[in-house]
């Protein structure tokens, strides 16, 4: 092995190996570049709890699917509220806009079933709902509960409102013939009101189904209703036994109407009945006093003038200026009623408010009526019946502010009225000669009862007689030999043929004979002076 | 013995067979090995991979070692984190186990090839005997701190059960490895004869 001599010198300044850490360095600064440069925004949530919540392990996920962690979980200031500094990660920073909703999805048992199972394991999370504003946010206000309806879910938010003493639930279904299209999404109570509203949505494709025309009545679970009309019982789903909710539908017989598209706001009726009924927006009210009791009317009952709901029962209580007490001997009942003009045939307006007044008026100077009649004789309930009677004169009075129509007995009274004048009509008859004839006429009968009974005797002494079955006797036998007689000359027998034979020429002889008989006949003498020809006779005609 | 370098006798051992031939020879008389004497080079390269290891080192102790998934809830480790979790569990042996293998070792490697090439640059004479020693220390005790590496490759190929319970390696186990391996290598390319030399350094710069 040759040595070559050692090269004796400075080494390069640099050796390649530095190459090393350098790229080491750029790579490290690479990461933490693009680890800070891919870090999306920080947020904050409120909470009301933290239940479930840890930092550093909590996601936020959107349909399953990770756009941030849980930084950090710390209490507001006011100590009511956790906060939470959640690291959106950049790509998705875009979902936060002011109305986006993050709430913590943990096992959760509600109406609509079970939901978050998965989260009992896994532990809870963060789901976020992207929102539609333009604008942007940093800081949100998480959610309790899953909001209903996701945000920009395709379909109609509608405005419901009620008065009635039902009330519903968020997450209660909308139906649609039983079918569930929506749920309210939010109750609100206007205390200032004394009304509930609720915002409810209706899913896409239903949310057609909604119109101009369409109402909407709770569905309830079981509605017994007892009215004039009779009893009702209405059973809903069972579902809806359990959870309620509201249906909705355009009345029987009535256009749909123009499609919604926008929020409307929509009148929660208390039951499907209920929607037929038109709201009419005038009425006129009258007072009608009563003699007898009221037993069986209530508000609500129905003013019906020949068979026709026109209004309605306001009032039935005595707590009027006019009157002091009942006891008073001349105290009577008052009722006030609502007529509605609508309801007449007439427009609903102001002035034809003022038209069925006036003509109101002229009718009760005419024998207008108001009487109490009873609707249903199960329950009593009694409704108020319009119906002229002549024969009780009335001017119109005042009771109040109201006109006063004046009362006629109820049905029973009227029935018994009409009893009585029947009773009247029967007593004027003549009921005893009617009586005595009749009396006579029955011992005729009587009479003629006997004799035929007499007769009767006799006839059955005949027939007991034993000479009268010798008689049937002999009858048979005479029947029985005219019976071969006939068999005798029945046709084929030779009896039969040589009477018939006798017949021919019996009726040859008397052609022969016919013309001697009839020249006999003309002249009778002709047999003993001889026929001559007759002249014509003429008649004898004026002369000439 | 007067302690003199073979350098200034003008001798140099082969770094593989240790023959000792004059120091003008550039390839090893037996082995034929490429002599050289690379004082300067050593220390640039011990430094190169040094910074490269300090480097990986950062990476290795703030990133996650490992993730594991237990009932689909998923949770990091980081080396010190588990030995925090260790010593707060009780269980401190395992936890110093750890902690030197994976923390003190790499660390004190650093630090004293550090120290070591600072002081040759420094043309410092103190404790040389001492120091040479510390550097076969170094060298010798470098491959163990694969141990948090080697756990973590194990855990991950037994540990593989879906949702239920898995173990994932994270980018810090690459990163220590890496670390490990530089460290390794700056304790080769570093010549302790340097040591010796550094009275000498101002001739040989």
């Amino acid at each position: 092995m040759t040595n070559t001599p050692a090269r004796v010198g400075r080494g390069p300044r640099f050796s390649g190996i530095w190459f090393v850490p350098i790229i080491a360095v750029l790579v490290g600064i690479w990461m933490v570049y693009t680890h800070w440069a891919s870090q999306g925004p920080l947020i904050e949530i409120t909470f009301v709890t933290g239940e479930g919540i840890e930092a550093g392990k909590t996601k936020v996920k959107r349909k399953n699917v990770e756009v941030g962690e849980v930084l950090d979980l710390r209490l507001a200031r006011d100590a009511e509220h956790v906060v939470l500094s959640v690291r959106i990660e950049k790509h998705e920073a875009h979902l936060l806009s002011e109305d986006t909703k993050f709430w913590v999805v943990r096992p959760r048992v509600g109406k609509g079933g079970i939901s978050g199972l998965n989260t009992i394991l896994s532990g809870a999370f963060i789901e976020l709902s992207p929102g539609t504003a333009e604008q942007s946010a940093r800081s949100f206000e998480g959610l309790e509960s899953p909001p209903v309806t996701p945000i920009g879910t395709p379909g109609l938010h509608v405005t419901l409102d009620s008065d009635g003493d039902r009330a519903l639930n968020e997450g209660d279904p909308i139906l649609f013939h039983g079918m569930e299209v929506g749920t309210i999404e939010y109750v609100h109570f206007n205390s200032k009101e004394r009304r509930t509203y609720y915002n409810a949505f209706v899913a896409a494709p239903f949310d057609r189904l909604i119109t101009t025309n369409t109402r909407f009545w709770f569905s309830s679970g079981m509605s017994v209703d007892m009215s004039a009309d009779g009893v009702r019982v209405e059973l809903a789903p069972l579902s809806n036994l359990i959870a309620g909710g509201v249906s909705f539908g355009v009345p029987d017989g009535q256009p749909h109407g123009d499609r919604i598209t926008k929020r409307a706001f929509f009148l929660i009726y208390p039951r499907e009945s209920a929607i037929y009924e038109k709201q009419y927006a005038h009425a006129l009210r009258f007072v009608i006093l009563f003699d007898d009791s009221i037993r069986g009317l209530k508000p609500g009952a129905p003013v019906e003038y020949r068979g026709i709901k026109v209004g309605q029962v306001i009032r039935t209580d005595i707590d009027h200026g006019e009157i002091e007490n009942l006891l008073e001997p001349t105290s009577r009942i008052p009722v006030v009623i609502e007529v509605v003009p609508g309801r007449l045939g007439f427009a609903d307006t102001e002035s034809a408010v003022e038209e069925v007044d006036t003509r109101m008026n002229t009718l009760i100077a005419n024998g207008l009526r108001g009487g109490l009649a009873t609707g249903n004789l199960l329950t009593g309930q009694k409704y108020v019946e319009l119906q002229y009677n002549d024969s009780i004169p009335g001017a119109p009075q005042t009771f109040g502010d109201y006109t006063v129509i004046p009362s006629i007995g109820g049905q029973l009274g009227q029935l018994l009225a009409s009893i009585e004048r029947t009773l009247a009509t029967v007593n004027k008859l003549p009921l005893d000669q009617v009586m005595d004839s009749a009396r006579s006429a029955l011992d005729e009968v009587a009479g003629t009862l006997a004799e035929l009974r007499k007769s009767a005797t006799e006839l059955e002494q005949i027939l007991a007689d034993p000479a009268s079955h010798e008689m049937v006797e002999t009858l048979n036998t005479t029947l029985t030999s005219f019976q071969d007689l006939a068999v005798d000359f029945s046709e084929g027998s030779l009896t039969h043929r040589e009477l018939q034979q006798s017949l021919i020429s019996l009726e040859q002889t008397l052609q022969e004979l016919e013309p001697v008989l009839r020249n006999l006949k003309q002249k009778p003498n002709s047999l003993i002076f001889g026929g001559g020809r007759d002249k014509d006779v003429e008649p004898k005609g004026v002369r000439e | 013995m007067s302690e003199q370098s073979a350098m200034a006798l003008g001798l140099q051992g082969c770094p593989i067979c240790t023959k000792v031939g004059p120091v003008e020879c550039t390839s090893c008389e037996i082995c034929g090995a490429r002599l050289h004497a690379g004082w300067s080079n050593s220390i640039q390269r011990t430094w190169a991979w040094l910074i490269t290891s300090v480097v990986l080192y950062l990476p290795a102790n703030f990133l996650p070692i490992m993730y594991t998934r237990f009932l689909g809830k998923e949770t990091e480790n980081t080396i010190l984190g588990g030995v925090v979790s260790l010593w707060t569990h009780g269980s401190y042996p395992i936890a110093i186990i750890i902690f030197v293998a994976s923390v003190f070792v790499p660390l004190g490697k650093i630090l004293v090839l550090g120290w070591l090439c600072l002081s040759i640059q420094l043309g410092s004479t103190f404790a040389v005997t001492q120091k040479t020693k510390l550097y076969r220390v170094t060298e010798f005790v470098g491959r163990w701190s694969m141990i948090d590496v080697f756990v973590v490759g194990i855990l991950v190929a037994l540990i593989q059960l879906g949702n239920v319970m898995s173990i994932l390696p994270g980018m810090a186990a690459l990163a220590f490895a890496a670390m490990v391996v530089t460290t390794m290598l700056a304790a080769i390319v570093f010549d302790p004869r340097l040591l010796w030399m550094s009275a000498e350094w101002d001739d040989l710069k």
